[in-house]
């Protein structure tokens, strides 16, 4: 899978691209406003003002999130003794002993 | 499209509406000839429509190809072979969040010191701070450990607590396993875990009709406590003899310890100017106290980071109405902004199960080289967020999405998505651009190959 854009821009090196399948979608400029309200703030504070650091990180963290799994995981706290039962019953991705000894 | 092949025609009105018997004889094909396309009704042996269709021819001279639009789905015909064809999905899009009237500053913090005994770290102190209220907890006043974190965390279930979160900074380090482990053995209470990518970002204790939630706060402010007192301009941490309750450093730790101030090899990361500054704390043969010290330093942390939560939710309040403790997360409270302003009318598909995982294949991390770093008279760039500006200046996918199958490029003009293909690179380039990801059996990487 490759992202169009990058594949036009790899044709202008001398790939050659073979397409057999993929997703369309319509395009825009979603964070445009985002990005210049914070930018703004980020230039029209100095260094050592709060307000310098979270526009920081607010511009670095907003992309990020669009990339979160759909997969949501449950934690559940049980004894020993239930385990089975769960091995049994879910599918389990990863246990955490808390090393209480129940 | 050309109806003829359809059937035996069984009635033409004036070359509009044709009527057409299927060739198994099982259908009938009422086809209505407009302008530009035909629309063809597909009928059963009772003449009940089962699905409509349109055709549009792609050339005059060749009835034989022509595009086909079927409800959500598009078949591309040439000589009467299907050549390419395309199934709009349906998705749910995100949705735009309310914002909040009122500044909430329902939270408190906890900070935890530990002492290490044979390389392993067991807390000894625990300090809570609500804003106003100071609570402190000392190991040598209960059983064990886990029995004085379960006296300090009994502490705060209590009903004017409703709803409150505890920021713990670096809550998922080890801290949030003794909390967790703690939390676990108090009876009547339910317990509500969201831990992911071993980062501990939620967790609920349920109790009764009440809840409280503890939070970790370097999820929300990637930075050393020290640090973000600095930036927060409020008061900072203080220092103390950390290697005083480390056995390696101190054979014989004992928790009662009152007198002589720790000698300058007991402290980390401070100047001898630092120590006799301290020293000067304990005038007139004033004698130090470990319990007394270590609460008093632990105190500091947690009116730190209170008030450096309560200044950035401040902040952020006055800016975007909305309050950061409904967000465990920094890119989560970006989020938020994002969807309480800037969501505007941008239809932003959530993309789920089969689609997410195609797409997932294009995501690779930025393009990263290494080189031994020599030179003389040379220019070094810096690039300023350069990783925003690629996000403002580059359009996005959003809207519906179209599932192809074919070679698109001959039927779409710049084609904006996600493709699967068959890449050949040139024969040689200094940097090749593009990346895989590739598994080597010894862990995923990423790499820019050469080759088809």
């Amino acid at each position: 899978m490759i992202f169009s854009e990058e594949m036009f821009n790899a044709i202008k090196y001398g790939y050659t691209f073979k397409i057999l399948s993929g997703y369309t979608f319509d395009k825009e400029y979603i964070f445009n406003d985002y990005v210049s309200d914070l930018y703004e703030i980020k230039q029209s504070h100095s260094k050592d003002d709060p307000m310098y650091l979270i526009s920081k990180l607010l511009l670095n963290s907003l992309y990020g999130k669009f990339y979160m799994s759909d997969i949501l995981f449950y934690h559940n706290i049980f004894y020993n003794n239930e385990l089975y039962d769960y091995i049994e019953n879910y599918s389990i991705y990863d246990i955490i002993p808390l090393d209480t000894s129940e | 499209m050309d109806y003829n092949l359809f059937g035996q025609i069984l009635s033409n009105i004036k070359n509009k509406t044709i009527l057409i018997k299927d060739i198994n004889e099982q259908y009938y094909y009422n086809v209505f000839i407009k302008k530009d396309h035909n629309e063809v009704h597909l009928l059963n042996s009772t003449k009940n429509l089962i699905v409509t269709f349109i055709d549009y021819p792609t050339d005059k001279n060749n009835l034989n190809s022509f595009t086909r639009i079927i409800n959500n789905q598009t078949y591309y015909f040439k000589d009467n072979q299907l050549i390419f064809k395309t199934l709009k999905r349906s998705t749910n899009f995100l949705t735009s969040i309310e914002k909040d009237n009122k500044l909430n500053n329902k939270f408190m913090v906890m900070d935890i010191e530990t002492q290490t005994i044979n390389n392993v770290m067991t807390p000894y102190t625990i300090c809570i701070f609500d804003g106003v209220k100071k609570l402190s907890f000392y190991l040598t006043d209960y059983k064990n450990y886990n029995d004085m974190i379960i006296h300090a965390i009994n502490s705060i279930m209590k009903r004017k607590y409703n709803g409150y979160k505890v920021y713990v900074h670096n809550l998922s380090n080890f801290d949030g396993i003794f909390i967790l482990k703690a939390l676990s053995s108090i009876k009547y209470s339910t317990l509500k875990p969201i831990i992911k990518d071993d980062k501990m970002i939620d967790i609920k204790i349920i109790f009764g009709k009440y809840n409280i939630a503890f939070r970790d706060s370097l999820l929300m402010l990637p930075s050393s406590l020290r640090k973000l007192a600095i930036q927060f301009n409020v008061d900072n941490k203080t220092i103390f003899p950390y290697n005083f309750v480390n056995n390696k450093f101190n054979s014989n730790i004992n928790l009662n310890y009152i007198g002589n101030i720790p000698q300058f090899k007991y402290f980390i990361d401070i100047t001898i100017d630092q120590y006799n500054q301290y020293i000067k704390n304990f005038k007139n043969n004033k004698s130090w106290s470990l319990k007394e010290e270590i609460i008093k330093y632990c105190l500091q942390d947690c009116i730190s980071l209170y008030q450096i939560i309560y200044k950035f939710n401040y902040l952020i309040f006055n800016k975007y109405n909305l309050n950061i403790h409904n967000f465990p997360t920094l890119p989560g409270l970006a989020f938020g902004i994002y969807r309480a302003h800037y969501l505007n009318n941008f239809k932003i598909p959530l993309l789920t199960g089969q689609i997410f995982n195609d797409i997932k294949l294009s995501y690779t991390g930025g393009s990263t080289d290494m080189f031994k770093p020599y030179g003389e008279n040379i220019y070094r760039y810096d690039v300023n967020s350069l990783y925003p500006y690629a996000m403002k200046s580059n359009p996005m996918p959003i809207g519906n999405i179209t599932f192809f199958e074919g070679d698109i490029l001959q039927y779409i003009k710049n084609p904006f998505g996600f493709f699967k293909c068959e890449i050949t690179t040139p024969k040689y380039l200094k940097h090749p651009i593009l990346q895989t990801k590739f598994d080597t059996g010894n862990g995923i990487r990423t790499v820019s190959p050469l080759g088809t």
